[in-house]
């Protein structure tokens, strides 16, 4: 019996590694920093996981939202560090047009405890954008903090002028 | 002997599977994480040579 169980030690171990091996690619994927980008248009909020930003076609094409042309799009960044150390860096966006910095949105300081969240927020007004002369067409958003990049396609288009509906006549 | 080669034919299947698998995400790992899993998978295939040498194979 205790020569099996000693044979049996061998497959016990590899059983063991085996297991080690999968139990690292769920601790390896929880630990890290993680944001989440949430955009509000059109009184929809779409959310932009930390995952989406991992596929390699992401870092030049981005994110793609439309919006229409005078109402407000309302951006909230959320920064999960879930590392053991704190995790400081300055969070800066801005708005792009042809290569060229439009407007600065947010420059903003900030220190996320260990195992902790951060959020900042910031919008993006088209009155403001057409007061500097500037008008419907595609902006991107870029946000940067340490060695993070997300890049956000903001498409803008007229409101569609839906003619008003004739009234039944009783 | 046709029942062999079906099973020769099933582990080949297995492997490339767990082989495309380990590659597509192998890439999302901590430069440790990475580290880690090479020492555990040789440790595996060593400790199942041994198993099977224990067999007598």
């Amino acid at each position: 019996m205790a020569a099996k169980r000693g044979k049996n030690l061998y497959l016990y171990l590899t059983l063991a590694c085996f297991v080690g091996i999968i139990a690292i690619f769920i601790v390896d994927g929880y630990f890290g920093l993680y944001d989440t980008l949430y955009v509000t248009a059109q009184e929809h909020e779409q959310e932009i996981e930390a995952d989406y930003w991992q596929q390699a076609w992401v870092k030049e094409e981005g994110y793609g939202i439309g919006a229409e042309w005078g109402e407000p799009v309302y951006f909230r960044y959320e920064i999960d560090n879930r590392t053991f150390s704190t995790y400081s860096a300055d969070v800066e966006a801005s708005l792009w047009k042809s290569g060229e910095e439009v407007v600065g949105l947010l420059d903003e300081s900030i220190s996320v405890a260990s195992f902790g969240e951060a959020t900042v927020d910031w919008a993006v007004r088209a009155e403001e954008l057409e007061g500097a002369g500037f008008a419907v067409g595609e902006y991107s958003v870029q946000i940067r903090h340490g060695e993070v990049e997300r890049k956000i396609v903001l498409s803008y288009y007229y409101p569609e002028e839906v003619p008003p509906q004739p009234v039944p006549r009783r | 002997m046709r029942i062999y080669v079906l099973y020769g034919f099933g582990i080949l299947l297995c492997l490339s599977g767990v082989g495309y698998l380990a590659a597509a995400y192998v890439k999302y790992l901590s430069e440790p994480g990475k580290l880690t899993c090479l020492i555990l998978a040789t440790a595996m295939f060593a400790l199942l040579g041994k198993y099977f040498e224990s067999r007598g194979w």
